[in-house]
């Protein structure tokens, strides 16, 4: 049997490192498999070097680092199959909670948002990246690599930004145009001068950017889509009516307490008390009106200027914010709630000392769906979920209206 | 005579699975010498192919190995995991039905008959 020098265990680990083998565990494999053939079959006094380099060429086609190659590749086609089979369930399944999550969506059944988030959260970050790797594996040139990697992550933008749109979360529109904008400008010039370049993709590439061009375009058209300008004029001149007709109202029903407060006969504390909720109302009111306001033109203002148009420009209700009308899961926010408790606390103290009916308060009944199917549609969805932004608005200012004539009722 | 690289390469899992659940626990050479030992030098695993297969194999959790310092180097020592016991017993059947397969397909007879 052939004894090793330390030295020449040196080199021979040394030649394996230098052959490409860079996987340590493979190197220590390959180095005890080679001493222990030296060992079995080198005589003392034979030529160590010569042997060394005879017997590993025995080991492969070409050189060494192929094994270390053929290694990983195994290593790999087994994830290669767990990818592919992650992916296909992945992509059912965002299929599938995106179908019905539209569907609850426009059922304005509870659960579309948890179903919306899921199929595009799955979708973006799951199927995609694996679509992505899968592919980028095929052998195929850096240029449609890049072209690969591009284009999925124009798809993750575009996920990203529709959730971000049906959610009505802050940022929605700049996301949008970045996605267009990626679109546009960076993904199909490069899809396309890739593709024009290479005679078998030619006619192909043609077809497939007019298709993304006509797509990208039809996007962009989406995300100009609101109200037409007559009805936002409409709303706006309405508005501005009814805001005329109530400060005359309040006028008149300042005039009225003054008179009230100096007559001697008067109840005076059921007057002061009749003032005191009727005001507090309707500064409730205008504060959700600005806080509508404010939420979608992200401004800041203090007090409506009602002589602004600009305000209901730019303005579509799928602008307003979750937060302050109905939540995602179709629930009205707790602005709305405490809005319909103050109204119903002031209607109980209307009826209570003044006796009146119904019709000498404020409106809080639903209506019913006459165009539908004639079910009830209540109060918080007549006046805050179904109408556009310009009509909310004016909904407001119809109740603040509302308030100053249930008021003159009581004080004649 | 030697057989083709090809013919060998479907079966090495096979042949390390079943070498394994026969002797308890195996390094790369030994099972080279026990295989050229056993076929009478008719099958001659290459390293090229022995090594990725047995890494293969440990990533697929059917080996566990344990390593011995033999003077400066080490010797890493494969043994089949409790899957790999199971998967040993599997793929020799399934190889032995693919045996009486092909004999059937391809019309041979055996000298016995």
């Amino acid at each position: 049997m052939y004894n090793l020098s330390e030295q020449q265990i040196e080199y021979i680990l040394n030649d394996i490192r230098r052959n490409g083998v860079e996987m340590e565990d493979l190197q220590l494999n390959l180095l005890d498999h080679i001493c222990c053939i030296v060992e079995q079959n080198l005589k003392e006094g034979d030529d160590f070097e010569g042997f060394y380099r005879k017997t590993v060429k025995q080991f492969c086609k070409h050189e060494l680092w192929e094994i270390e190659e053929e290694t990983i590749i195994l290593l790999t086609i087994k994830n290669y199959y767990v990818m592919k089979k992650s992916m296909i369930t992945s992509g059912i399944f965002s299929a599938t909670t995106l179908i019905f999550g539209s569907f609850f969506k426009i059922m304005h059944w509870p659960g579309s948002a948890v179903l919306l988030v899921l199929g595009i959260v799955t979708l973006s970050f799951v199927f995609l990246p694996l679509l992505f790797l899968l592919k980028a594996k095929e052998p195929t040139n850096t240029q449609s690599k890049t072209v690969i990697g591009i284009g999925t992550l124009l798809g993750i933008l575009l996920c990203i930004s529709t959730l971000f749109k049906v959610m009505h979360w802050p940022g929605s529109n700049i996301l949008w145009f970045v996605s267009i904008g990626f679109s546009i400008f960076l993904f199909i010039p490069l899809y396309f001068f890739l593709g024009i370049r290479k005679p078998e993709t030619k006619a192909n590439t043609i077809v497939t950017t007019i298709i993304l061009v006509g797509a990208t375009g039809m996007l962009f058209t989406l995300t100009n889509l609101r109200p037409s300008r007559a009805i936002e004029r409409g709303n706006f001149f309405a508005n501005q009516d009814l805001v005329a007709t109530r400060n005359y109202a309040t006028e008149q029903n300042n005039l009225h307490y003054k008179v009230l407060l100096n007559d001697s006969t008067s109840a005076k504390k059921e007057v002061n008390e009749l003032r005191k909720r009727s005001n507090e109302l309707y500064k409730k009111l205008e504060k959700i009106k600005l806080a509508i306001i404010n939420g979608i033109e992200e401004r800041n203002d203090t007090a409506i200027d009602y002589t602004d148009i600009f305000i209901y420009n730019n303005a579509t209700n799928s602008g307003v914010p979750a937060y302050l009308l109905f939540d995602n899961l179709g629930q009205p926010s707790t602005l709305i709630v405490n809005l319909r408790n103050e109204v119903d606390s002031f209607n109980s103290f209307i009826k209570t000392i003044y006796n009146k009916n119904s019709f000498g308060m404020i409106n809080t009944q639903g209506t019913k769906d006459v165009n539908g199917d004639g079910h009830m549609i209540s109060w918080e969805e007549f006046n805050f979920q179904e109408p556009p932004f310009g009509i909310i608005i004016r909904n407001l200012t119809q109740m603040q209206l509302d308030i100053r004539v249930v008021e003159a009722s009581c004080l004649h | 005579m030697f057989f083709s690289s090809e013919l060998i390469k479907g079966t090495l899992k096979t042949i390390i699975l079943k070498l394994l659940s026969d002797n308890k626990r195996m390094y790369g050479y030994e099972i080279t010498q026990t295989v050229k030992e056993l076929t009478g030098d008719k099958i001659q695993l290459t390293e090229g192919a022995l090594y990725p297969t047995l890494h293969a194999l440990e990533a697929e959790g059917l080996l566990t190995t344990e390593t011995e310092y033999i003077g400066k180097r080490v010797r890493k020592y494969y043994s089949l995991s409790k899957d790999g016991k199971a998967k040993s017993l599997e793929k020799v059947n399934e190889f032995a039905d693919f045996i009486s397969t092909m004999k059937f397909l391809l019309d041979i007879k055996t000298k016995t008959t």
